[in-house]
């Protein structure tokens, strides 16, 4: 579990987050949304322990801050950008050798597995991949130490739908034993797995819930999209047709079923 | 309108773009998919003159790109790239939505009128003192559109732009592409946007391999957009869903 206990924080004299209290469960999808600028990156730094908050804390389980370098996995905005190494296969195991892993060929083969990359780009330069590709070997950079928890700071944008896919795929083999934090603005491609929803807004937390029992209509005035699925019941109430407000497709489906 | 004739572009030692044909005409809006490292990125490059083919012919109104200077080339053609930081310029965001027009027009009331309408037209009042630099991610999107926009390019690409924007900005630049004379090619990976388009190209691997009206594509349900994945899902458990016929009228 990690915890923020009234947590604010600030550039300069304006405070970006203001009093945010948030609770993330072990081995759960937890998904951040908000308009644009709403403090959403800010807070996944603070959470990361890579800034610290102006007050309130950041309280994680091991309580240490090696810890939190080991137990915890960013992918940033743009992660390829920070590639630095000649070759796909050095680029993933420096992870592994960061954290002082052996068999590092095992553990490069384990992740290039798990976010399905083919073998044979392991021995070219990770900077002639296609973009999808690159987003795949940062996961993997990341996975390859088996945080029990990571960041992902706007997975999906910029991706093509089958790597969108592929990375549901992959956070969903996951669930259960890595705790993900996620922001994203677009929630359809991955809102059948959340277990946590939040709402930030101008720096505040408005909700943080789990989705069933979110209120959609504060996320869209918000500014933030709302699940396909909330759309299409809405407009099948307006027309007559009495289905609960269901917020995946297959939910929606079986309500209409009944 | 804009003419692509066998169309080959390299990048160092790769063959990005490889015997590319395609017609754009003016008033016609295009939707240009693929996957990522298709080439589409490539292509809006040298489609607006920035990179040179290794073989082949771009004729814009009937003149090739490279017989373009560069300030009629930029009335021509405009590109808004998807990272928007890659085209500031100047410190302040008036100064930046200004600077484009103000090197290929000479009148400043005219240049005053323009990007007066331009910061009316996407509600950029608020920030026009601010540093392009220190905006938000959606606040940046919007400031190098505007930069573009206000040269009024007969022609206008959009690289992906809304993939990294809520949908409140989003919003934004829907009503801009609404309202646009300009033609607009429009890159990107959301396939709700394609119904801003008259037609749609797929390029994968360098190649166009499917080319279509939106119209066709729409009727056929091809593109899996929410409401087609939905449709397709609707169908599939038909005979369980006792409104069947009535919810697929509604959508």
């Amino acid at each position: 579990m990690v915890l923020l206990k009234n947590v604010s924080f600030g550039y300069g004299d304006s405070l970006v987050l203001k009093n945010c209290s948030l609770r993330f469960e072990s081995g759960e999808v937890h998904l951040i949304v908000g308009p644009t600028a709403a403090g959403k990156t800010t807070l996944a730094l603070l959470i990361a322990h890579l800034m610290k908050p102006r007050s309130g804390r950041v309280v994680f389980p091991r309580g240490k801050i090696q810890g939190v370098r080991k137990e915890m996995g960013f992918l940033f905005q743009f992660p390829e950008d920070l590639f630095f190494k000649e070759s796909v296969y050095e680029e993933i195991a420096y992870g592994a050798r960061k954290h002082h892993l052996e068999r590092i060929d095992e553990q490069v083969s384990r992740v290039v597995e798990l976010v399905g990359l083919r073998d044979e780009i392991l021995s070219g330069s990770p900077f002639t991949l296609s973009e999808g590709e690159k987003r795949l070997v940062a996961l993997a950079s990341i996975l390859v130490w088996e945080p029990s928890w990571i960041i992902l700071d706007e997975p999906f944008s910029g991706l093509d739908w089958e790597t969108r896919k592929r990375m549901v795929t992959i956070i969903e083999s996951l669930k259960g034993e890595v705790g993900v934090i996620l922001i994203a603005h677009h929630s359809n491609d991955i809102i059948e797995c959340v277990d946590q929803l939040t709402l930030i807004v101008d720096g505040k937390i408005v909700c943080s819930c789990p989705p069933r029992e979110v209120d959609w209509d504060v996320v869209f005035e918000a500014g933030c999209d709302i699940p396909y699925a909330i759309s299409v019941s809405k407009k099948l109430r307006e027309n007559g047709i009495n289905v609960p407000m269901e917020y995946t497709i297959s939910g929606l489906i079986q309500a209409l079923k009944k | 309108m804009i003419r692509v004739d066998s169309l080959t572009i390299e990048r160092g030692e790769k063959v990005v773009i490889r015997n590319v044909s395609f017609s754009w005409h003016k008033g016609e809006n295009l939707i240009l998919l693929g996957p990522n490292g298709a080439g589409k990125t490539t292509l809006a490059l040298s489609l607006s003159g920035i990179l040179k083919p290794a073989s082949g012919d771009i004729i814009i109104d009937s003149r090739p790109v490279s017989a373009y200077g560069l300030t009629s080339l930029r009335q021509k053609i405009g590109i808004v790239f998807q990272d928007p930081e890659t085209q500031f310029v100047t410190t302040d965001v008036e100064r930046e939505i200004a600077f484009g027009l103000s090197n290929i027009e000479e009148n400043h009331e005219k240049i005053r009128g323009r990007i007066d309408s331009i910061i009316d037209e996407l509600d950029l009042k608020d920030m026009l003192n601010r540093d392009p630099a220190e905006l938000s991610g959606g606040e940046k999107q919007l400031v190098a559109i505007a930069s573009i926009y206000a040269m009024s390019p007969d022609y206008l690409i959009f690289d992906e732009v809304t993939s990294f924007l809520d949908r409140r900005t989003r919003e934004r630049i829907y009503r801009l592409w609404d309202e646009c004379s300009s033609s607009l090619l429009i890159i990107t990976q959301d396939f709700e946007e394609i119904r801003w388009g008259d037609r749609v190209i797929l390029l994968e691997n360098g190649e166009v391999n499917f080319e279509s009206s939106i119209q066709s594509l729409m009727e056929k349900d091809i593109i899996p957009t929410q409401k087609a994945l939905f449709k397709k899902l609707l169908k599939e458990n038909k005979s369980d869903i006792p409104k069947f016929e009535e919810i697929l009228e509604i959508l």
